[in-house]
């Protein structure tokens, strides 16, 4: 235990009164570290179950035979053109 | 009117301030959080441009985020989609950050400067970059090439400059990235993907380009330069450990360990290795082949650089190149771009990875949104912090330390050129830290190029690294071509050290210690404008010696970031086995070296 605010009245050292357990700190630091972690694990498995149950349709309805990447590709390799988009109609979009 | 660039959440992350177009400062976070390639948001170094011109975030009139998250969000979706079921793990961990920073950059800013959000824009990654090379070159009109690993989508573009107006022309889409392609060789060579880039560059002349058949085998690359690579050899597009696949090991065998020593017949078993190993001949044999595959990735990416420039100087028909992205901090095919492409001048931003970009962003908002005339141009890189003597001395006597002032720089000067001539290996701090990765003369430690000893020495009992990697030459810009290939010496880039240039017979024998193992050097060209102490220190140095170069390194340890401020100095020349630490007018000495030099 120690004394986590500590006055001083008429140059006697005084406590304010509030104690604070070290190891009550500790306990809860623990907790808050502990529970992180377990809501970090619930995050990995909610986006694992959306992954499969959400994206895996998309990726046999529509994905599949697009090849967005260019995977299988057999053209010669070719620059993409890009369309000129002014920098003013596009500064504040984030796409 | 303040204009604040800012790039994030991927790799060296950064900061920029402009005022009225003009750069006043510019910084990358990890030298302020001592974590290499820091990606987090670069809240000390927004603090440090922001004290740097005296004003709060409040006063910040437009804050220009370096890229467009959603594009680069959708990219993610739409691999982890096409990549099913592959890239579950990337998809899971990549949106655990997104979810949690990545997407809320607009409020992370507002919430962090107090700016209100009109006043918040974003640029495009590959666009910044493309900013950052053309809008802060000497040119009025230039061609533009920028290669990296991957922004948004683009991991390539092309383009022209005009005044203030850039037009990108054409692109190259994920997955298909010369810089990915090169990190999938680097993490196989066993260095750390997005660090151990340049040295991959380091180890290729050990080697020979005896496999750049199969390399040909991952890139199909059309004679204008544009490429697709063949990703049933890598993994990268749906894993994020991995850079490359099983298929890649079965045609290149097994990857280098990281752990293993290098050396080869022609390095020879340096003695800080330890004892010569039993099998000496078979593992620098093993070693060999390692070096062999760098000399034929180098040697690829060599080929298409020089393609793609080619192809961009065709189309566009102009003389001068501008260059930006990660791919163009490799100095060795630049200095090939310089004679192969059809290019007069070049032009590298020396921030060129994705810290450049937040000046880029600033550069774009100030020039191509605001519709401002161009009035700056970068001229040297010392944008960085930097520490009055007086926080120095304090510094030094909390702690302890002897030391002593100097109050003229003429006694500077030849103090520290008396300790290098006599083969003392100096640590040099002096005003503000460069902007990018390397290290300009300002936080550097430097050593006499004519002794051949000095590489080793300095690898390996100051720096703690790899013996095959290479040191710099800074030289006097007015006797480089003396001694350099003079057409690569003569080019702008070389101010920065971004070009590989040609060490000419005589002068390769006068200073064996920065002449790479192929004849090269990565030089540093420094004139009297950009930085007078340091030229005033190398002329003085050729007066002691005959020769008008210095050894440059950058001042950290293995695996650091470089030096900020004088505690870091200090810390790095207590770690090493350095003699002497000059910071500002104070010089401290290691105890040998003044009983050395009394």
């Amino acid at each position: 235990m120690e004394w986590s605010r500590v006055g001083r009245l008429g140059g006697q050292r005084v406590s304010t009164g509030i104690l604070r357990s070290a190891s009550l700190a500790g306990f809860f630091r623990e907790l808050r570290r502990a529970g992180k972690r377990i809501g970090e694990a619930q995050a990995r498995a909610l986006m694992s179950a959306f992954y499969f149950v959400v994206l895996g349709p998309v990726f046999f309805v529509g994905i599949r035979r697009r090849d967005p990447l260019d995977l299988n590709s057999v053209a010669p390799p070719a620059w993409r053109e890009v369309h000129y988009r002014c920098a003013a109609d596009h500064k504040h979009q984030q796409y | 009117m303040y204009t604040l660039g800012v790039s994030c959440f991927f790799h060296d992350s950064a900061a920029a301030l402009l005022r009225d177009g003009e750069l006043i400062a510019a910084a990358e976070e990890e030298r302020f959080s001592r974590k290499k390639h820091d990606f987090e948001f670069p809240e000390r170094a927004i603090a440090f441009c922001l004290r740097q011109a005296g004003i709060t975030g409040k006063e910040i009139d437009h804050a220009i985020f370096f890229e467009k998250p959603f594009l680069k969000f959708e990219r993610i979706l739409t691999t982890s989609v096409a990549e099913f079921p592959a890239a579950r793990r990337v998809f899971r961990e990549a949106m655990l950050t997104w979810l949690k920073d990545k997407l809320w950059i607009k409020s992370l800013l507002i919430h962090h400067l107090g700016v209100s959000s009109d006043r918040v824009m974003f640029s495009e990654h590959h666009l910044s970059h493309a900013a950052s090379a053309f809008l802060a070159s000497p040119f009025e009109d230039a061609a533009i090439l920028t290669v990296d690993g991957v922004g948004e989508w683009a991991t390539a573009t092309f383009g022209e400059g005009h005044g203030t107006d850039i037009r990108i022309l054409g692109e190259i889409k994920f997955p298909h990235s010369l810089g990915l392609l090169y990190s999938a060789f680097t993490a196989f060579l066993g260095f750390e993907v997005n660090d151990g880039e340049y040295k991959v560059m380091g180890m290729a002349p050990f080697g020979t380009p005896r496999y750049t058949d199969k390399v040909r085998k991952l890139i199909c690359v059309g004679e204008d330069g544009s490429f697709r690579l063949d990703m049933s050899y890598f993994s990268f597009h749906h894993s994020s450990t991995d850079t490359y696949s099983q298929k890649f090991v079965e045609l290149f065998g097994a990857p280098r360990p990281p752990e293993m020593p290098f050396f080869t017949e022609t390095t020879g078993f340096p003695s800080y290795f330890g004892e010569r190993p039993a099998d000496f001949a078979k593992q620098a044999r093993r070693n060999q082949h390692y070096a062999d595959i760098a000399a034929s990735i180098q040697a690829v990416i060599e080929e298409v650089l020089v393609l793609m420039a080619r192809g961009v100087q065709r189309r566009t028909g102009l003389k001068n190149l501008c260059m930006a992205g990660g791919v163009a901090l490799n100095s060795v095919a630049n200095a090939k771009i310089l004679r192969q492409a059809g290019f007069d001048r070049l032009f590298i931003q020396p921030a060129a990875g994705d810290g450049g970009g937040a000046l880029g962003a600033a550069l774009w908002g100030w020039h191509s949104v605001l519709g401002n005339p161009r009035k700056f141009q970068m001229s040297h890189a010392y944008w960085g912090d930097e520490h009055s003597e007086a926080a120095t001395v304090d510094y030094l006597r909390s702690v302890g330390m002897p030391f002593r002032v100097v109050n003229s720089n003429d006694v500077l000067l030849d103090t520290t050129v008396d300790a290098l001539a006599h083969g003392a290996v100096v640590g040099w701090f002096q005003g503000r830290f460069e902007w990018g990765p390397r290290a300009l003369g300002n936080r550097s430690i430097l050593a006499d190029p004519r002794r051949a000893e000095m590489k080793e020495i300095v690898n390996t009992k100051i720096k703690f690294r790899e013996p095959f990697r290479p040191f710099a030459p800074s030289v006097l810009a007015e006797r480089a071509a003396e001694l350099f290939d003079d057409r690569v010496s003569a080019q702008e880039p070389t101010k920065f050290m971004l070009m590989v240039a040609e060490v000419k017979p005589a002068a390769a024998a006068r200073i064996p210690a920065v002449t790479h193992v192929d004849g090269t050097g990565r030089l540093q060209t420094v004139s009297e404008s950009s930085n007078a102490l340091y030229h005033g220190l190398i002329s003085r140095f050729e007066r002691a010696s005959g020769v008008p170069v210095v050894l440059n390194t950058s001042f950290n340890l293995r695996g650091e970031p470089i030096v900020n401020s004088p505690a870091e100095a200090l810390s790095t020349f207590v770690r090493s086995d350095m003699d002497m630490l000059v910071l500002g007018n104070v010089i401290v000495e290691k105890e040998r070296h003044r009983a050395c030099s009394r």
